[in-house]
């Protein structure tokens, strides 16, 4: 806590005071943020309804002609949930640039990847790591350590990526709502069929393409690396010696990530009239698949899929000089079957309808509601809406409500049943530097 | 004699007069590319920008960004507008790839999320950052993105000047029905201009102030330093101004790619 407040500190001064004297090599911004939330109370003593949070996020990025530094991270400290406390670093990187038209660049350090060019299904963004105590569509990452080399050509533009070490990801914890209930052991790297480790250095690497033509962005990627999106949760039965007998006191779950190559790609299309089309393809081959688990459910193996996100956005102007966008996108996992897909995604097969209303004034007002809908699984929703608006130049409110719909329909639940009537309101007010 | 060769003369100049003398919609694209040919050659442009939103009430918010524009022969220009002033919308970047006749290529960048959005470029109508302008009104405004009329010629104490109006070519893209600019000759650049909206009602008035000579490998390029827009319906203003403005720069052209964005 006090490591955190710390770094609160010392990022913001920074950001606001540090780098005035050189303003034309560094560049600055920041955020403090006061945060509450308020779920439906579930009657159940151990979870926490009630969230009270202060974030922080610093940003500095250093400039000269040749190379460049950036940090950026973020702070959240929750007065009423302690398990929620975290410090991320989402960058903190040093990029050369190793011509002078800065068509070569190698860099180095932490970094937040975006692969992504739907808004609500992300099959092809999968470098980070992500923190699963933020909105499920759109989960906040962590930095992940990487050496990068990028080459800027007439046909494209190509990276290569070096990483090291696998992040595993942030879950919420036992007595949070937007948890499996349970607290997870330190994750297990399955590194072969036969060798599952701690640690987290591993060899990973990933091929990056991308390319603008005529109204399209087209991308493609091949990643080798420890995959953190389709975990298994292991169970181990605890046994305690008490006397003579060995006595089961608990269960301990652990996540265990395997090794997988992921290939896919993403397309982005304008079409006359104020119409996107966004597309993310994606086949994630678990190189160790002979490997089982043993979980609730029963033995489970990382399962080979496809998984493929299209959608659509039309965008127009208001009257009044407003905008609005609709959004409709849909998402299915292809290959195994529905009890497994199920397992693998929670959005396995859905659809998402959304309506973003921007008044474009001088209060910044904006309006987003969406909702997600299950179109495999019964009776399994999540709306939300939202509202922003600027009180001043530098203060800003957002508001809001996520209602999730999705009873359990067996003895375990899967997919967006774990978050059934954790329904919540928020309201948070934010300072920007 | 002489007489007959005189009227023969006259008869012949008066007939032949009308097939030299230009139509006003052919005065008015000449008038349009001349502008687009003596504005052109900048090279590369850079700015710190300034836009001071004015309620009916007088009271005043700034905004503020900085911009790069890439000139790119034989196709439109490439900018980047990175937004600086609300604090919440720091480091939001805006990329057009600007086309003479097609649809102009956009992308944002969110800093939040280091999001590159593609976003469609339908929306040139809705206002910019709460302000009188339109995305249109400072968008790509390429000679063959509009139909021209030259209305008439008058005078001021900078000399001669055009009035002629243009007509959106995409009429359902576009915000007006017409536009009314009055171009001195010696800036080959508006000093004002008249937006009529789609029922031909005047909304707005701009004027173009504060014209800068810029030396840019031995041309002359003017460029206004400030563009006062009113809102006439809704007593509404918006001062767009640019200062540490630069021509002739060799901007990268890497720089004006989506990657570079982030």
């Amino acid at each position: 806590m006090v490591l955190k407040f710390v770094f609160t500190i010392i990022t913001l001064v920074l950001a606001q005071f540090g780098c005035r004297s050189l303003m034309a090599e560094f560049q600055d911004a920041g955020e403090l943020r006061f945060e509450t939330r308020k779920f439906k109370d579930d009657e159940v003593d151990r979870t926490i309804d009630d969230a009270m949070a202060v974030y922080t996020r610093a940003e500095i990025k250093y400039f000269q002609e040749s190379y460049n530094a950036t940090f950026r991270g973020y702070a959240l400290a929750d007065s009423k949930d302690n398990t929620r406390d975290n410090l991320t670093i989402e960058d903190l990187f040093f990029t050369y640039y190793l011509k002078k038209d800065e068509s070569a660049s190698l860099s180095a350090g932490y970094k937040i990847f975006n692969w992504s060019a739907t808004e609500a299904f992300h099959p092809a963004d999968i470098l980070n790591s992500q923190n699963y105590d933020s909105n499920i569509e759109s989960l906040d990452k962590i930095g992940e350590l990487n050496v990068d080399t990028s080459f800027k050509t007439p046909y494209g533009n190509f990276s290569l990526l070096y990483l090291p070490y696998a992040q595993a990801p942030k879950y919420p914890k036992q007595r949070s709502r937007l948890g499996a209930s349970v607290n997870l052991t330190r994750p297990v790297w399955v590194t072969s069929k036969d060798e599952t480790n701690i640690q987290n250095w591993h060899h990973q690497g990933a091929l990056k393409y991308s390319n603008s033509v005529g109204s399209g962005d087209l991308s493609l990627h091949a990643v080798y690396h420890l995959n953190t999106v389709n975990p298994i949760v292991g169970k181990r039965i605890i046994y305690e010696h008490i006397l003579f007998f060995s006595l089961p006191v608990g269960i301990e779950f652990t996540p265990y990530y395997f090794r997988a190559l992921q290939l896919g790609g993403t397309y982005q299309y304008a079409l006359d009239g104020g119409w996107l089309i966004k597309t993310e393809a994606a086949y994630r081959d678990f190189l160790d698949d002979e490997v089982i688990i043993q979980t609730l459910k029963g033995n489970r193996s990382p399962q080979d899929h496809g998984i493929i996100a299209v959608g659509t956005e039309y965008g127009f102007s208001m009257e009044a000089g407003g905008e609005s966008n609709i959004v409709l996108e849909f998402q299915t996992l292809v290959g195994p079957n529905k009890l497994a897909r199920s397992e693998l995604s929670v959005f396995q097969n859905d659809v998402m309808l959304g309506y973003r209303l921007a008044l474009n004034d001088t209060l910044g007002r904006e309006f987003f509601l969406s909702l997600i809908r299950d179109i495999e699984r019964q009776n399994e929703t999540l709306y939300n809406f939202n509202y922003t608006q600027r009180l001043n130049d530098n203060w800003k409110i957002k508001t809001g409500f996520r209602v999730f719909d999705a009873p359990k329909k067996d003895t375990y639940a899967t997919g967006l049943e774990a978050y059934h009537n954790s329904h919540y309101l928020f309201f948070n007010l934010s300072r920007f530097f | 004699m002489k007489f007959m060769l005189l009227c023969l003369t006259c008869w012949c100049a008066l007939n032949t007069y009308p097939a030299l003398a230009l139509t006003p919609e052919e005065k008015g694209l000449e008038i349009a590319s001349k502008m687009d040919k003596v504005n052109s050659g900048f090279i590369g442009e850079i700015a710190e920008m300034t836009m001071t939103l004015i309620d009916a009430y007088g009271t005043e918010i700034v905004r503020k960004m900085e911009g790069k524009i890439k000139e790119v022969n034989d196709d439109g220009d490439k900018s980047i507008i990175t937004f600086l002033q609300p604090s919440d919308v720091k480091g939001t970047k805006m990329l057009t790839w600007s086309h003479k006749a097609e649809n102009d290529d956009q992308w944002l960048y969110l800093p939040s999320m280091k999001r590159v959005k593609r976003i469609s470029s339908n929306s040139k109508t809705s206002s910019f950052m709460g302000s009188e302008f339109s995305y249109e009104d400072l968008g790509g405004q390429s000679v063959e993105k509009f139909t021209y009329k030259h209305l008439r010629d008058e005078k001021s104490d900078i000399g001669n000047v055009w009035v002629v109006e243009r007509y959106p070519v995409n009429v359902k893209e576009s915000g007006y029905l017409k536009q009314v600019m009055w171009i001195p000759e010696k800036y080959h650049a508006s000093t004002k201009v008249e937006y009529y909206d789609r029922k031909g009602t005047l909304v707005k008035t701009a004027d173009f102030l504060d014209y800068q000579s810029f030396q840019v490998a031995g041309k002359n390029i003017f460029r206004p330093g400030k563009i006062h827009m009113k809102n006439v319906q809704t007593k509404k203003q918006s001062i767009f101004s640019w200062d540490k403005r630069k021509l002739g720069e060799n901007l990268l052209n890497n720089h004006f790619a989506q990657d570079s964005l982030k």
